[in-house]
């Protein structure tokens, strides 16, 4: 892993990081540092203390909820408009999910415990832990919903529009085997179901890399989910600024 | 392991699955196939019960197929006799689109030889194969 100081400019490409009150992101400043994570990499684990926040740049985590079997399903989804592990900068708090990187990128890290320290003297900060959090909180339950009630090619529509949006790319590079864990769904599943929106001209797919052609047929596909649980519209709906 | 194919015909087109997929033997790739049934139907609000997937070795020789109505669970409520006629109609239907598919290839299939013996340029495909 790569760990390098950066411009400002880097960590701004996260919108929470952004909205960090002046002050506050200049004490916090030095500790941030921007690492490389791949694909794959696991951040936080369920039932583990959450030693650091992570707050993607280019990179797509997702949060899951583990079963003994080791089966695994999508409750959320964080890019650069939030952050993995927000919450402990409330107090210690143990990781309720795993939460992986789902698309490699550009992450800044942050120790949780020099977060907490800074929190205790920027109320800003705290009310701003707290909105993210009932954001957060409010798409959990949308996608639980989603998760029991919608089709899996309607799913699979959504989950490609909200990460497009939350890496700020049409282009999404992903193994059919990690959305298939991501939908709850085998991957022959995922395989056929893409292959219908491809012939549709709705998406292209090729070894690892989806690509989004038509958007607007794309969003008639998938559940009404997505229009929810939009970052410019979520925070509103449920009464908070962010 | 040998590796099996699993194909979607909706009667309308056909979905393929490019990779397959590496099982132990053809009851395992039968139980996989029921599985994804089972996740294509979950909640969805098309009509699928004349759906077919359609199993084939690595080689893509044929093996087997799974009718969507005959793994549906959400007609296991019906009487025994309604649930028989349910599979019945959908299988009789599934037959009556995989001729339609058929009728339709061979209509393109003669207007391309016509085309093609009037000197006409004349292009069409079935599955990325030209015809």
């Amino acid at each position: 892993m790569a760990s390098v100081q950066v411009p400002a400019s880097g960590h701004l490409d996260n919108r929470l990081l952004a909205h960090l009150p002046g002050e506050a992101f200049a004490l916090l400043r030095p500790d941030l540092r921007q690492t490389i994570i791949p694909a794959g990499m696991i951040m936080l684990e369920a039932g583990r203390p959450i030693e650091k926040i992570y707050f993607p740049q280019t990179g797509l985590a997702s949060l899951l909820v583990v079963t003994r079997d080791g089966g695994a399903i999508e409750s959320s989804t964080i890019g650069r408009e939030g952050a993995v592990g927000l919450h402990c900068g409330l107090g210690d708090r143990l990781s309720f999910t795993r939460a992986v990187a789902q698309i490699g990128g550009r992450f800044s890290v942050l120790r949780a415990a020099r977060f907490a320290q800074i929190v205790q003297d920027f109320p800003d900060v705290r009310n701003l832990i707290s909105n993210y959090t009932e954001v957060l909180w409010a798409e959990t339950q949308q996608i639980a919903a989603c998760n029991a009630v919608h089709d899996a090619s309607s799913r699979l529509c959504r989950w490609l529009l909200q990460s497009a949006d939350r890496v700020g790319s049409d282009q999404l590079t992903l193994t059919q085997e990690f959305l298939a864990q991501m939908l709850g769904v085998r991957r022959t599943t995922v395989t056929l179901l893409a292959q219908a929106l491809q012939k549709k001209g709705v998406i292209k797919y090729s070894r690892g890399q989806i690509s989004i052609l038509e958007r607007g047929a794309l969003e008639a596909c998938a559940c009404e989910c997505y229009h929810v649980i939009q970052d410019d519209r979520l925070p509103g709906s449920v009464g908070v600024r962010l | 392991m040998p590796r099996y194919v699993f194909d979607l015909n909706t009667g309308r087109e056909v979905f393929r699955d490019p990779d397959g997929m590496e099982l132990a033997d053809a009851t395992a790739a039968e139980a996989h196939g029921a599985a994804v049934v089972r996740e294509i139907i979950r909640n969805n609000k098309a009509q699928t019960s004349a759906w077919r997937l359609q199993i084939h070795t690595g080689e893509r020789e044929p093996c087997f197929e799974i009718l969507f109505a005959s793994v549906d669970d959400s007609i296991r409520h019906l009487p025994l006799k309604v649930q028989a006629l349910v599979r019945q109609g959908s299988s009789t239907t599934a037959s009556l689109m995989e001729t339609f598919q058929a009728v339709q290839l061979t209509l393109l299939r003669a207007k391309a030889a016509i085309a093609r013996s009037r000197k006409h340029p004349y292009i069409a495909a079935s599955d990325g194969v030209r015809i």
